[in-house]
């Protein structure tokens, strides 16, 4: 296996554009990785592109990465794979790219994420979003949604650990804040804890404020490339190192053994431990963290769950701010997915984007220190995609990128 | 002359073979699931392959007993098409050991109604009217009466 690093990033703003196209969404990211990069676009070797419901929602059933990166960003010839994991799709297409370039096969891989969530009718989208689990089975036609999922276990929290509404409503208001530093996010606005806490409850204690959006659109590419070349390919940044990109999916668990069952088993964090391990880096490293929290309180559950703190902790982090632009474990710095957007299919490229731009120094008003001042040294991904299948969350990343 | 009436209300189950349906109002509905004759893993639906000791033909079907555990609820004060908010959406632990998904029936629709670990069983009956305005069957599980 060869290093691989990232030369170039780019996104597309996360929102709601119901007139700009998934064409020309993937034109803006991949354009921007390829000027970030400084590289000729010819030089690009292999693609890999993320999207969950273009099908569902346009009709683009098939060769949607051939149909957006041909006629939207002018890439041809190479092999593309389109790649769907649900809202990890965009991680998953980094995964592959980075397989790619770390099997030796290609010098240069391109991973695209990108999603139009504003197009097609509302019933359409439920009943697209609602096949994130096994339709078969699954309980949507009962009634069960993903905010409901997680209020359900929030509230389980809440009672086993003292956790309170307030508490989730601060991690939201934090990466409200977050957001409103970084022009890419789709809520531009600063909310308040008291704010978060006054919009309406969805399902109990979720409030509107604590959940992410349902229609998002946006779009965000990452080059990599084999280290020992990249010079060849380009000068123009620093490099920001893979140090480590792990994929699982949903583990067993035997509810009858409930202690073999962890309570956090919604957001399984084996990928994670996992990426610990190649790294050779754990929780006491990371300088910056971009977890998966389509609702706040998936953010304090990440805070156990990979080991920032201890079980039942999760509401002490958020009272002393340990995961703020300021905190010594920035958590979401771009505003996660309550704040900066989940557009499914894309989500995981902004991840990936506000790491490299943290760990580079370029993140502007939201640029945490890092412990030398110059910047986080390294930096963790957890993305999450699909809905409970059985057990647990369908497919699960785990991220690590250092300087 | 045609007229454009609809047919007589059918009962539709959610998905065929995951529960026995009442047939008379005598009969008693009940979920199916499945018991690995290798290792004893119960899983709801009914399964396979076992995903415990990973055996290919090993989990036999399984009349499960309705009993189970209030393992989590929320009450959802917005609803998807077809449900009607507020509703709890809550997840039960059956006796045999799987854990599900599941709408509660027999209380009235708010937090103080339920309390956690309470004893639970299972209903099969209508849940809502499907998009074609025939009864969706499917499981509801109702707190047992002390
Ligand atoms: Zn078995």
């Amino acid at each position: 296996m060869r290093d691989v690093v990232i030369i170039g990033v780019g996104m597309h703003k996360f929102g709601r554009f119901p007139e700009v196209s998934v064409k020309e969404m993937t034109r803006t990211a991949v354009w921007a990785a390829i000027r970030d990069a400084g590289i000729d676009p010819k030089a690009i070797q292999c693609a890999y592109v993320g999207n969950c419901l273009q099908g569902a929602l346009q009709g683009q059933h098939a060769a949607r990465g051939h149909i957006a990166l041909r006629s939207g960003a002018g890439l041809s010839g190479l092999p593309i794979v389109n790649v769907e994991s649900g809202t990890a799709s965009a991680s998953l297409a980094f995964r592959q790219a980075w397989i790619a370039v770390a099997s030796g096969l290609h010098d240069v891989g391109l991973a695209l994420g990108v999603e139009k969530m504003s197009a097609g009718a509302t019933a359409q989208l439920l009943a697209a979003m609602g096949g994130a689990v096994d339709v078969e089975t699954g309980g949507g036609r009962m009634g069960l949604t993903f905010v409901g999922e997680f209020a359900a276990l929030v509230d389980k929290l809440i009672r086993s650990y003292g956790w309170t509404q307030k508490q989730m409503a601060k991690v939201a208001a934090k990466n409200f804040y977050n957001a409103s530093l970084n022009p890419y996010a789709e809520h531009q606005k600063a909310y308040t804890v008291e704010e978060v806490l006054a919009s309406p409850v969805v399902a109990y204690p979720l409030t509107r404020l604590m959940s992410c959006s349902a229609r998002v659109d946006g779009a965000g590419a990452i080059i990599v490339c084999a280290k020992e070349v990249a010079h060849k390919y380009t000068t123009r940044k620093p490099l920001v190192n893979v140090a480590a990109c792990v994929q699982r999916s949903v583990p067993f668990y035997d509810f009858s053994k409930p202690e073999t069952v962890p309570i956090t088993y919604a957001h399984d964090p084996s990928s994670v431990m996992e990426a610990y391990q190649i790294a050779g880096a754990g929780p006491k490293d990371m300088e910056i963290v971009q977890c998966h929290d389509a609702f706040s309180i998936e953010e304090m559950i990440s805070y156990q769950a990979l080991g920032f703190c201890a079980p039942g902790e999760g509401g002490r982090m958020i009272d002393e701010g340990r995961t703020s632009l300021k905190g010594d474990v920035p958590y979401n710095t771009d505003g996660g997915l309550v704040a900066r957007g989940n557009p499914i299919g894309a989500t995981g490229a902004a991840q990936i984007c506000e790491t490299v731009w943290q760990i580079r120094g370029e993140a502007g008003a939201r640029q945490v220190p890092g412990r030398d001042g110059k910047g986080p040294k390294i930096g963790l991904v957890h993305n999450a995609g699909g809905g409970p299948v059985e057990d647990a969350i369908a497919s699960l990343m785990g991220i690590v990128l250092k300087r | 002359m045609t007229t454009n009436v609809p047919g007589p209300k059918k009962a539709v189950p959610l998905q065929q073979g995951l529960f026995h349906i009442p047939a008379s109002p005598g009969d008693t509905g009940y979920l199916i699931g499945s018991k690995c004759s290798n290792c004893g893993y119960v899983a709801f639906p009914r399964r396979v392959v076992c995903a415990s000791c990973v055996k290919d033909d090993t989990m036999k079907e399984l009349r499960l007993s309705g009993k189970a555990r209030l393992d989590r609820f929320t009450v959802a004060h917005q609803a998807p098409a077809g449900m009607t908010a507020p509703y709890i959406q809550a997840y039960v632990q059956l006796e045999e050991g799987p854990m599900l998904y599941t709408l509660v029936t027999g209380v009235e629709q708010k937090a103080e109604a339920l309390q956690l670990d309470q004893p639970m069983e299972a209903v099969i009956e209508k849940i809502r009217e499907d998009e074609q305005g025939n009864d969706l069957i499917a499981w509801k599980f109702r707190p047992v009466k002390r």
